[in-house]
């Protein structure tokens, strides 16, 4: 094998597959990026099994054969150099040789002939999407996907789509998040996709490399989700599976409505949640005759804190006690410097959402006093 | 279900155990430690793997060692065939029991109940497991049962009617759920008839009928909820007797709910009321009270709470009717119950039980005689004559018999109401129906249809 690329080409591309690979995994094979040249295609490949990506880089002086290296040695070897372009060469002793204007490097290589096909996907529903939304709608939600495996579907990330939107969502059963992105799709009626949160982490650390201006086709199958661009294909495992019908437990008429300033209420639920106690409790109470709302916490070993923010204000007074964290977690998925808290009574989550700004609703449900 | 006398306990262990030896520890690990034997069928043993990679790495690496392997151990076994299952993950999750801390303080969303499957929109939550089976539903149950065994041939369509909250919907999704388990490469469909109405006038409002169509066609089990609300909606009526047709041509298991029995809906077209009726119409009626206690019990098992027999019983027969009410009435007996911290006593789960209970609509005679004339094809007038035609006797029957039953109302004043009768005629005819009722099950279908009618009014 050898080929002669751009420096700065290989680099992106070897961080890009990079990404997906698991540096400790129990098959060597899989520690490794496979650089593969076919007729004059040059591809750089990397799987965990879970997610696999291929992406293809433009060569010159190219001989067919492949190499299996480990991502991290490669790129050690290129990227410290001024040089423009880079050869790599494989020697049949299981090295590979790297050639730079000022120097010369030869590193050893793994054993390629366990590391799998990335296989393109056949069938499924395609679809056009932009880039940066699907890196907006996974963002907005992905904090929200439960840790625990016990159920699939809730350890995964969901993205359907409602009319002209994509509709991201996940729950931990604690709260949910649901981001609306406006994406006009014609090829499909309807989609339902269920994305593991270490595949989606994968993704989103993926497309973020990529423009975000960018187009993307998309293709859905039922255990299979694949998305490809000119030169790059990723494919990654998806959960055959249902995910609640969520908008069933989404309250309408909330008893109390909150309008404050986004930074208000970070800083004061930040402020409240260094007192808080070990199941980081914190308690809002809205006050509807003094029109404010009143933050407060308790910790038997530090101390306790409270703090008051006007705000406009509809609706009886209400009280609720959260986890902090659940709160702070969302903010930065509001785009408006206004955010609403909708109280809807005893028992009952607490909502929030941006002023003026419906895509993005937030669920939070209360703790136990 | 297989037709091989194979016996296929441990036959995938002791592969594993041969294919352990003859490959790197690695490679064992990352391709064959989570796989599972699926099952085997004619000589062909399925493996299940957790993706397509694996799939597919199987089958071009080590499809010959595996084969060699199975056949060392069984030389009947012909094939080996690799997918991807969704129990090699259920296969993980029981071997590592990685139950995370329980956040036992914030309290959770309801969502175990939402649970769809957006390929056959079926709520994975119906199962036979929670369908009680008593008196009242023996025999749709026992139609459900037999088109499992038999699908499309013994009972298509299948047509199930009763009133709301009878358990209909429970009983077609069980049986949606249970097919899907038993023929897994057969494709279920579960719709409501008002979405097919929306997915119809939407298909066609934008051109894709022909999708729609499509769509449609391909599945081998169709389910159609609540049927009724097709009513008075032509296209839809002719687009869905078409798609029977071509169900039902190809031999495709088709299933209707309904409120009504198809006789008894109105604007319904002719044609379709003939293809309703052509299968098994099975009614779902009132569950009888042991019925309810059994439903009790196992509603309150969801829970995992408990209550004596007596107030069981209390409850089974205070209330009446429908599946709903109990449910809601287990909820809130639960949730009572844990906000006192103590057990309820049986008068405030009798208050529970008064206060939930929707209050019966006043219903006047002059409605019942409607309902009923019109039931029977009668004009209305004809019911308060003194005419003792054997046609008009019965309904005329019937209505005093209803209105004294359900609506409660005195003798004398049902005997004024009905065109001035002596009270002992009321008497005498609510008996005779009574008695009628007690075997006459043409009648006591008739009733009940009437019943339901009354209700929906």
């Amino acid at each position: 094998m050898q080929l002669t690329t751009n420096k700065d080409n290989i680099i992106k591309s070897l961080q890009l597959v990079t990404r997906v690979v698991n540096q400790s995994a129990t098959l060597e094979s899989l520690q490794g990026v496979l650089i593969e040249v076919i007729e004059d295609k040059v591809y750089i490949k990397a799987t965990n099994l879970e997610v696999g990506i291929e992406v293809a880089v433009v060569a010159s002086g190219l001989k067919e054969g492949s190499v299996l290296v480990t991502p991290k040695v490669l790129l050690d070897a290129i990227k410290y150099s001024n040089s423009n372009n880079v050869t790599l060469s494989a020697r049949e002793s299981g090295v590979l040789n790297i050639k730079l204007d000022n120097g010369n490097t030869t590193i050893k290589t793994l054993n390629s002939n366990d590391f799998p096909n990335i296989i393109k996907q056949d069938g499924g529903d395609k679809l056009q999407l932009k880039v940066k939304n699907i890196i907006n709608g996974i963002r907005s939600v992905i904090y929200a996907v439960s840790n625990s495996i016990i159920k699939p579907e809730l350890a995964s990330l969901y993205i359907w789509k409602d009319a002209q939107q994509l509709v991201f969502v996940a729950t931990d059963s604690f709260r949910l998040a649901e981001k609306k992105v406006n994406q006009d799709i014609t090829t499909i009626d309807e989609l339902s996709i269920l994305i593991p949160q270490k595949n989606t982490q994968d993704l989103l650390g993926i497309l973020e490399q990529l423009n975000e201006g960018d187009d993307i086709t998309v293709i859905v199958d039922k255990d299979q989700f694949s998305l490809y661009t000119n030169n790059i294909y990723i494919t990654l495992r998806t959960i055959d599976g249902a995910f609640p019908d969520y908008r069933k437990i989404i309250p309408k008429d909330p008893v109390t409505t909150v309008t404050i300033l986004k930074q208000d209420l970070s800083q004061i639920i930040k402020k409240a949640g260094a007192f808080s106690d070990k199941f980081n409790k914190v308690t809002i109470k809205v006050d509807a005759e003094d029109k404010k709302l009143v933050v407060s916490t308790s910790n038997g070993e530090l101390g306790e804190t409270e703090d008051t923010i006007q705000g406009v204000l509809e609706g009886e007074s209400s009280t609720i006690s959260v986890n902090h964290k659940y709160i702070l977690d969302c903010l930065n998925s509001i785009n408006s410097d206004s955010v609403i808290l909708m109280f809807f009574g005893q028992g009952k989550p607490l909502i929030i959402t941006g002023v003026g700004d419906k895509s993005f609703t937030y669920l939070v449900m209360p703790m136990n006093n | 279900m297989t037709n091989s006398t194979i016996d296929t306990t441990n036959l995938w262990e002791t592969a594993l155990l041969k294919i352990r030896e003859e490959t790197t520890e690695a490679s064992f690990k990352t391709w064959f430690k989570d796989s599972i034997l699926l099952k085997e069928e004619g000589g062909i043993v399925y493996i299940g793997v957790a993706t397509r990679i694996m799939r597919d790495w199987l089958q071009d690496k080590y499809y010959k060692l595996i084969l060699k392997t199975l056949r060392e151990i069984n030389p009947e076994l012909r094939n080996v065939e690799f997918t991807v299952s969704k129990m090699v993950n259920k296969k993980k999750k029981t071997q590592k029991d990685q139950s995370p801390k329980i956040n036992t303080v914030t309290n959770t969303l309801p969502i175990d109940n939402l649970y769809v499957d957006k390929n056959d929109n079926l709520n994975p939550r119906y199962t036979f497991d929670t369908f009680v089976v008593g008196p009242f539903n023996q025999l749709a149950n026992a139609a459900a049962q037999a088109i499992l065994s038999s699908p499309a041939l013994t009972y298509n369509p299948l047509y199930v009617y009763g009133s709301t909250g009878h358990g209909k919907t429970h009983l077609i999704q069980a049986l949606g759920n249970k097919f899907k388990q038993l023929y897994p490469s057969k494709k279920v469909f579960y719709v409501s008839s008002e979405k097919f109405t929306q997915d119809y006038t939407s298909s066609v409002q934008t051109g894709r009928a022909k999708q729609f169509k499509d769509k449609y066609r391909q599945y081998d089990v169709l389910i159609v909820d609540d049927v009724q609300f097709i009513a008075d909606k032509e296209k839809t009526q002719e687009e869905l007797f078409h798609l029977f047709n071509a169900l039902y041509d190809n031999n495709k298991q088709i299933i209707f709910s309904s409120d009504k029995h198809p006789n008894t809906m109105k604007g319904l077209e002719d044609r379709l009321r003939g293809r309703f009726s052509s299968g098994m119409i099975t009614e779902i009626p009132a569950p009888d009270t042991d019925s309810r206690i059994a439903i009790l019990k196992e509603k309150l098992s969801i829970h995992n709470f408990s209550l004596d027999d007596k107030t069981i019983e209390v409850i089974a027969k205070e209330l009446r009717g429908n599946i709903r009410d109990i449910e809601g009435i287990v909820n809130n007996i639960v949730l009572t119950t844990q906000s006192k911290g103590r057990d309820l006593r049986l008068p405030e789960i009798r208050s529970i039980i008064q206060n939930n209970i929707r209050p019966t609509k006043n219903i006047t005679p002059k409605d019942v005689v409607d309902i009923v004339a019109d039931y029977y094809g009668l004009n209305p007038t004809i019911i308060y004559e003194k005419t003792r035609k054997k046609e008009v006797v019965k309904p005329r029957q019937i209505i005093m018999y209803l209105l004294r039953e359900d609506a409660g109302i005195s003798y004398p004043t049902i005997g004024e109401q009905m065109g001035g009768r002596d009270h002992t005629t009321v008497i005498h005819s609510c008996d005779r129906v009574k008695n009628m009722l007690e075997d006459d099950h043409v009648l006591q279908q008739e009733v009940e249809q009437i019943r339901t009618i009354i209700r929906d009014l």
